[in-house]
């Protein structure tokens, strides 16, 4: 008999082996609450690397403010895309652009949300990942080391009017709540197109930030790293920035 | 009028003066962080060069063009609370610097020609250097105001804005920057995000000067503009023209006296939203002219109705697709009911179509990581006549960039669209 309950224990720890630690959701809300900030102002270098090889660098700054729910990105170079801006706000639904060279504003539909920006390999999605426990129904797949961290494996799948990803797996890490890694599938795809990986996690203010983002097209052979080199959080910014009719300032 | 006038600035400036004291005390408030630093003046532009050929069918002939434009921009901040740039453009021509806007007549209106009338409607590419903007603008609390040469627009449309009297749009390059207009745009805060636009392009009076008025705001995710524009239009009576051509010929002078300036009202609106991904856009309203009845053979007098309603959507696939319907009330109802007016006035760029109805469509694709291919189809829904454009964007280098444009009309032999030229342009820039 006590072997029998030894047997059952041994069992459920085997099929749960996370059941003591925390669940999906709760995991969920740890990240939201770990990446939720204010407002911030950040200034980035884009490196684009092609499939033939080549590289790109574009440079720009972007304010953003209550989770991202709003935010505004000014490319500062090359010359070419140098004063376009992109302003999204209601967690990416509306989206302009702004031609520094024609001086117009357009707004874009919303099914924009899944194209590349400015040829990088990150959608105007991915720029606006807001808070994912609105977005996504976990499940906690287990642990694995990652970057040197031990991490919760979440499997995310979007809830209806949510991004156009089939799912995401995500790597967070178990003390810090901080992603590390997503993979990106698309529908009806059984490995994922997309990787992004998360390094240099520093202090910035009272955070903890990756400054190195590095997203990687498995299928096109691909990347995009986003390093920044300044960020600031809990920063003033008028709301007369993400106003579409101002974007021409 | 120009009492009314007088105070409305003297309200407007009183405004200024006591928003100024506000603001400019409030604007370490706006230098969130100290991360802006002014003054910040930059200085950029581009090198552009456009290389075109047309082939005449009807007169079995190709023309080369070769277009060299330069733009030298700068812009920049004084502070948080004011704004300028200045935009210089050069332009040289080289190859067929002349043109003959009659060769783009179908051959059955060429034949009707007056002999003269191919030289009166002539014309030349000329070198030239001229300021393409320069404006500054102040902001305050409550409204911003600029003055100076500055480019402005109206309308959501993509191919056409047919609520957009103060710019002409050509709808196979419907992207290229335009030229600043002399004016002054004051655009007043309202409450719940909504904006108040004034428009004022100076003339050599009040009762010659154009003006627009724009109420923006926003409801779900829908941008809405409320417009009413008062311009004076210019259109040529080419018909009394070519009539009288041999005497315009001996005297130039005389052509002024087949040119006619009226002025229209016009009361409209445009919107952009989005449902179900889908991008909306609309825009429309009613023209009104004020011209008395003449005795020409132009009939610009009428009032009309203008609209043009599409829709863009970029499936997951990355491929984009778009379609525009317009209806140019002014236009006639079939490509044959057109006379020598309705013609030549497209050509010369008086109006944006012949047809009253007209649909823009195209698809695009990323066709690599830095080239887009499309295909654009501009459609006469009445009398099916269409000009395919496809388009190759290439994206050579960081800041350089080339495009293909290709140009193929189909029509009715002997129509206007049956008789345009097919050809294209190959344009190579490098902005720095």
């Amino acid at each position: 008999m006590r072997n029998m309950i030894i047997l059952l224990i041994a069992a459920a720890a085997l099929a749960f082996p996370v059941s003591a630690e925390m669940s999906a959701s709760e995991i969920l809300k740890k990240i939201d609450l770990q990446e939720s900030f204010r407002s911030n102002y950040a200034v980035m270098k884009q490196i684009i690397t092609t499939s033939g090889g080549s590289k790109r660098t574009l440079e720009m700054k972007a304010w953003a403010v209550n989770n991202g729910d709003r935010q505004l990105s000014e490319y500062l170079s090359p010359p070419d895309v140098r004063g376009q801006k992109i302003l999204m706000t209601d967690d990416g639904d509306n989206i302009w652009m702004y031609n520094a060279e024609t001086r117009r504003t357009r707004k874009l539909g919303s099914s924009m949300k899944s194209k590349k920006v400015m040829g990088s390999d990150f959608t105007y999605e991915d720029q606006n990942m807001g808070n994912i426990s609105t977005k996504y129904s976990a499940v906690l797949k287990g642990t694995e080391n990652f970057g040197g961290a031990e991490c919760y494996v979440l499997e995310l799948k979007p809830l209806p009017n949510g991004p156009s990803y089939s799912k995401i797996v995500i790597w967070v890490g178990k003390t810090d709540f901080i992603t590390r890694k997503i993979d990106f599938y698309e529908k009806g795809g059984t490995s994922p197109f997309k990787r992004l990986v998360m390094e240099d996690i520093r202090k910035a203010g009272s955070k903890n930030v990756p400054f190195k983002m590095t997203m990687r097209n498995l299928q096109e052979n691909t990347e995009t790293v986003t390093i920044i080199t300044e960020i600031k959080y809990d920063i003033n910014i008028p709301d007369s920035y993400f106003k579409s009719s101002a974007l021409g300032r | 009028m120009m009492k009314r006038f007088l105070i409305f600035l003297c309200i407007v400036m009183f405004q200024v003066y006591l928003s100024a004291d506000d603001e400019f005390g409030s604007s370490a408030e706006m230098n969130f962080a100290g991360e802006e630093k002014y003054p910040q003046i930059i200085f950029s532009g581009y090198v552009e060069n456009t290389f075109s050929c047309e082939y005449d069918k009807k007169a079995e002939k190709e023309s080369l063009l070769d277009y060299t434009r330069v733009r030298l921009n700068s812009s920049g901040k004084l502070n948080d609370n004011s704004d300028f740039a200045v935009g210089i453009v050069g332009r040289m021509y080289s190859g067929s610097t002349g043109i003959n806007m009659t060769e783009y007549l179908p051959e059955e209106k060429q034949d009707d020609l007056n002999p003269f009338t191919a030289y009166i409607f002539s014309a030349e590419y000329e070198n030239d250097i001229y300021i393409q903007e320069a404006f500054l603008t102040f902001y305050f609390d409550y409204f911003k105001i600029r003055p100076g040469r500055q480019k402005y627009y109206s309308g959501t449309g993509y191919a056409y804005n047919p609520t957009d009297f103060f710019n002409s749009k050509n709808p196979l390059d419907p992207g290229y920057e335009t030229d600043g207009l002399d004016g002054i745009l004051i655009s007043f805060n309202l409450p719940a995000g909504a904006e108040l636009e004034c428009f004022y392009r100076t003339g050599y009076r009040f009762e010659d000067s154009d003006y627009q008025t724009c109420l923006k705001f926003s409801f779900f995710s829908t941008d809405a503009v409320l417009q009413y524009t008062g311009i004076i239009l210019n259109r040529t009576d080419f018909e009394m023209a070519d009539a009288d051509a041999a005497s315009i010929a001996a005297d130039p002078s005389l052509y002024d006296s087949y040119s006619t300036d009226y002025r229209i009202h016009f009361i409209g609106g445009s919107i952009s939203s989005d449902a179900a991904g889908i991008g909306l856009r609309a825009e429309g309203g009613y023209v009104m002219s004020s011209a008395e009845t003449s005795e020409m053979t132009l009939d610009y007098d009428g009032n009309y109705e203008v609209l043009l309603a599409g829709f863009d959507y970029t499936f997951e696939m990355q491929l984009y697709i778009i379609m525009e319907y317009y209806r140019n009330g002014a236009g006639v109802n079939h490509e044959d009911d057109a006379g020598l007016n309705e013609i030549m006035a497209n050509i010369a760029g008086e109006t944006d179509s012949i047809v009253k109805d007209t649909l823009f469509t195209g698809v695009s694709y990323p066709v690599t990581d830095l080239a887009d291919a499309a295909v654009y189809a501009i459609v006469g829904l009445r009398d099916r006549s269409v000009i395919i454009n496809p388009v190759v964007n290439w994206s050579v280098f960081s800041g350089g960039m080339l495009e293909f444009s290709g140009i193929i009309p189909y029509g009715k032999k002997g129509s206007y669209t049956g008789s345009l030229p097919s050809g294209g342009f190959i344009r190579a820039k490098v902005s720095f």
